[in-house]
């Protein structure tokens, strides 16, 4: 059994991941996966849809917030709306925790950030050398900490948005 | 530190992709092949997904198989496959899809089975999170037939 192989061919017959799913939601399903400005033929490649339908899509959902588009470049190119996810996501825990559990949070994640920073005498995750060890077990402990410790950090500033949309009762700013 | 060749930039991983880990996590709960999906430490801040295969798909030799996936928000990610062959879990086959910076493979690599330590360079046509998650999931589809085949 040691000839198994890590990258087979998806076998097109069987659906692997947008069974049940229209165009719209496929276009939308991909549109989260892109982190950087692609061109909306190559998003099409990937929802299995024609260009012009990604297109009225992608149009679509940069009008929702959703994606971000760079109509300067041709073919236009999009990419996710990272601000618009983070206030979902802040929107969700106001949504669905009170203040106190919020700030419970944050303070379990303060004292996450210093034994962080104590491990690793530094307050700065991007100082730490991480990679440029042999041992792969190594490198992978070391990467998973450090990315922890950033993830520890951006939670903290996203539990401090959730709050102030829970006191601002959903809102940005004060009504 | 210098990074490998191919990769000059973001040398390191990054915090983990929040929204990708969302997007797979929704897609493996409506995945027929998926028992269980949860999120470490919560939904709250998913840091690494876990997902159960089903069993019933499996031969009784196997006790239970996961998933565990870590996406980072610099396209990095460790998706690590793991069969327990005992109820104790000692007796284990697993392998490792990784993309991340080191000194000694390229940033795409994989973990050979069965115990992920001998590691090749790995080559994949799409990067995107749905499409590494096709690949993973046919590989696995892959090895659990060779599993009935040598029962």
């Amino acid at each position: 059994m040691t000839d198994f192989d890590p990258a087979p061919e998806p076998d097109a017959s069987q659906q692997q991941w947008s069974e049940g799913t229209d165009t719209f939601g496929r276009v939308y399903d991909v549109a989260l996966g892109i982190t950087s400005l692609t061109a909306y033929t190559d998003i099409a490649e990937l929802a299995d849809c024609s260009p012009n339908a990604a297109k009225k899509h992608l149009d679509r959902l940069a009008e929702m917030g959703v994606v971000r588009a760079d109509r300067d470049s041709r073919p236009t190119q999009y990419q996710r709306n990272e601000g618009y996810l983070e206030w979902q996501d802040a929107s969700r825990i106001a949504d669905e925790l009170t203040i106190e559990e919020i700030i419970d949070r944050v303070k379990a994640l303060e004292q996450q950030r210093k034994e962080y920073e104590t491990q690793f005498e530094t307050t700065d995750p991007t100082e730490v050398s991480v990679f440029d060890h042999e041992d792969h077990e190594t490198i992978h402990e070391r990467m998973t900490a450090v990315s922890e410790w950033q993830g520890v950090i951006r939670d903290i500033r996203l539990y401090e948005l959730a709050r102030q949309l829970s006191q601002n009762e959903g809102h940005l700013i004060p009504a | 530190m210098s990074p490998p060749e191919d990769e000059s930039a973001s040398p390191a991983t990054g915090p983990p992709d929040r929204q990708t880990l969302q997007l797979l996590e929704r897609q493996l709960a409506s995945d027929s092949r998926i028992a269980e999906t949860e999120f470490d430490p919560d939904s709250y801040e998913p840091r690494l997904l876990h997902a159960t295969l089903d069993a019933e798909r499996y031969p009784d030799s196997i006790a239970i198989a996961r998933l565990d996936i870590r996406w980072f928000t610099t396209d990095d990610f460790s998706i690590h496959y793991i069969e327990n062959h005992d109820a104790a879990g000692t007796d284990t086959w697993e392998c490792r899809w990784d993309r991340h910076p080191n000194t000694h493979n390229a940033r795409l690599h994989f973990h050979r089975p069965p115990d992920a330590e001998k590691i090749t360079d790995l080559s994949l046509s799409s990067l995107h999170p749905l499409d590494v998650y096709s690949t993973v999931l046919t590989a696995i589809e892959q090895r659990i037939e060779t599993l009935w085949s040598t029962q």
